[in-house]
């Protein structure tokens, strides 16, 4: 059983991830806002995975990535689960963050695929 | 006695002449060029008194720079004594300094033993602005940047500036009196007279944004203004045409709306993927529920694959601004050509078509995406194997042309009507049951990020060929492309 942090501001989507991986065995913390995300990943190491919108109002997710990317201490691996990352912004942006390609996934989602990636994060 | 008055008379007969005479008439001395006499008219062009006059010599009354001094007058009138009258042109200048172009004729008499010189002076500085004025303005013509042509009525041409050389890439002597027609192509012939020339013999002036065409055959965009040449009596006797090449302006504004398209694209692209996700999610979880009737379960299959099918269409939409730059190199088409070839190849055999290749050897390097092109060339390949309804051939050939590679896919399918072609490369345009009508789009959007062309050729029952032309890429000097 892993703690996931999940960054994303559609409720609804909060809502099907959470049922879902929770009948999987695993627990969502979840936050619909930048600020709120950022301080959840400084302030809990107990958060094994971060799962990050990055496109949402507010801050930027591609600032939360940042931040987290520049966090001294020990970090959660991520995993990007956009609406547009072929906009080329977010496509260079997240190149310069060293994000692989494997790791950005695309919304919508099959969410056993999402599973896949999940555990693959985890097992490293 | 008798004889003295006839003289009198006769002096007094010929001073009337001298003085009524309408040009300025001055008598020199041949030898000095000293002046001996001026006429009532050569009072009144310079504004001496005839006293004031007699005192004069030539350079007083010239602009006094050379060749129009003393020094130069007195050569002019040992000329006409040596060989006869003169005619030139001559800077003078009045009493008040005002300095004016004169016709000079010079004729050397003997009279009453005595040599002298006669100089009979017309003012021509009128005449001689206007040709001044008209020499400068044809000039000036000549120079400008853009391009002017004039021709006669029936578009022969008859005036060819620096700026039509500039942008039709024709020298003046290669076009004069030939019709303006060949600044167009063959396609564009048949309606210049109904949308060019009609328009500027009804309205006297018009304007139009026209393709028109280089010596090299190349396209080029231009803002064409018209106006009808008339003469005094004010009847049509040619046509001006000013053209301004657009051509880059033009790309300009196909790259902007490209780009709009492209971040609108990406904005509507994240607003639908949300509402998507939610509706796979929710299809998903309630699959995952033990209890569901198969019946339901299919039916929220296909909800779920549809979401799918939609996040297909987006990510396609989304190709379509994104630049590829940094992924260019030198390539060789051929290989391209092959590769493509050989991973589709073995699924058309299973339906009954053939593909085969006829590709030059020797072509020059294309500078490519080499996925983006192979994606191209799919994608066409594609059609034209769906356009084969059962047993049929698909040909792909590849060769040169004027520094441009060219690439053709032919295949005896069921061909398109001429609505169908038209609508060919309109977004969402599609004559398949499940297509989303974006293929041939990025195809030609590939291909213009290339500076390439596509063209495609086709009639019902009669097949289909499409086109390619990417521009060969020049190695430059000193390097060797290994």
């Amino acid at each position: 059983m892993a703690k996931i942090l999940f960054l994303e501001d559609e409720k609804e989507i909060i809502k099907i991830l959470d049922e879902f991986l929770g009948k999987e065995g695993h627990e969502l913390i979840s936050a619909t806002n930048s600020p709120r995300a950022l301080k959840l990943i400084m302030t809990r190491p107990d958060i094994d995975l971060a799962i990050l919108d990055i496109r949402i109002p507010g801050m930027d997710g591609i600032a939360v990535l940042r931040k987290v990317k520049s966090l001294r201490k020990k970090k959660p691996p991520l995993l990007i689960l956009t609406g547009s990352v072929a906009e080329v912004h977010f496509h260079d942006n997240l190149r310069k963050l060293k994000i692989k390609e494997e790791d950005i996934l695309l919304k919508p989602i099959d969410l056993y695929r999402l599973l896949e990636q999940i555990n693959r994060k985890l097992e490293k | 006695m008798a004889g003295s008055t006839n003289r009198k008379k006769r002096d007094s007969h010929y001073k009337k002449i001298f003085d009524s005479l309408n040009a300025a008439i001055f008598t020199h001395n041949i030898k000095t060029g000293k002046i001996l006499d001026v006429n009532r008219k050569m009072c009144r062009m310079f504004g001496y008194t005839r006293e004031e006059a007699l005192k004069l010599n030539v350079g007083k009354i010239s602009e006094n720079k050379p060749p129009y001094t003393q020094k130069h007058a007195v050569k002019w009138i040992k000329r006409a004594a040596k060989h006869g009258p003169q005619i030139f042109e001559w800077r003078a200048k009045d009493k008040k300094g005002r300095v004016f172009w004169g016709e000079v004729n010079l004729v050397c008499v003997r009279l009453e033993g005595k040599e002298i010189c006669l100089a009979f002076v017309r003012n021509i500085d009128r005449r001689k602005k206007a040709e001044e004025q008209l020499h400068y303005q044809a000039h000036m013509i000549g120079q400008i940047h853009d391009s002017v042509i004039a021709t006669d009525l029936e578009g022969r041409i008859t005036f060819w500036n620096k700026g039509a050389q500039r942008i039709f890439e024709y020298k003046s002597g290669e076009v004069m009196k030939k019709n303006v027609s060949m600044l167009y192509f063959k396609n564009q012939r048949k309606l210049i007279n109904r949308k060019i020339l009609a328009p500027v013999k009804r309205k006297g002036s018009y304007e139009i944004e026209i393709m028109e065409r280089k010596k090299s055959g190349k396209p080029v965009y231009v803002h064409l203004s018209l106006s009808l040449i008339k003469d005094d009596k004010g009847l049509p006797i040619g046509i001006i045409r000013y053209s301004r090449d657009i051509t880059e302006r033009r790309k300009m504004e196909q790259m902007q709306r490209l780009a709009q398209l492209g971040h609108l694209v990406a904005d509507m692209a994240h607003e639908v993927n949300n509402p998507l996700m939610i509706i796979s999610g929710n299809a998903q979880l309630l699959m995952a529920e033990r209890h569901i009737k198969r019946q339901l379960r299919e039916k929220l299959e296909t909800i779920f694959e549809q979401t799918q099918r939609a996040k297909d269409i987006i990510q396609r939409l989304l190709k379509f601004s994104r630049p590829r730059k940094e992924k260019f190199k030198i390539s060789n088409i051929n290989l391209n050509i092959n590769n493509v070839v050989a991973l589709l190849e073995h699924q058309y055999i299973v339906r009954g078509v053939k593909i085969k290749t006829k590709l030059i050897r020797d072509l020059p390097p294309v500078y490519i995406d080499e996925k983006a092109i192979q994606e191209v060339f799919m994608a066409v390949l594609t059609n034209a194997c769906e356009a084969i309804s059962r047993k049929g051939t698909i040909e792909v050939r590849s060769s040169r042309e004027n520094g441009f590679v060219r690439v053709d896919i032919k295949d005896d399918g069921s061909g398109m009507s001429r609505a169908t072609r038209k609508k060919l490369f309109e977004p969402f345009f599609t004559t398949k049951e499940t297509g989303t009508g974006l293929g041939m789009p990025i195809c030609q959007s590939i291909i213009t990020d290339h500076k390439g062309e596509i063209k495609v050729s086709s009639a019902p029952g009669k097949g289909t060929t499409v086109t390619f032309f990417l521009p060969a890429h020049k190695k430059k000097r000193g390097r060797r492309n290994g």
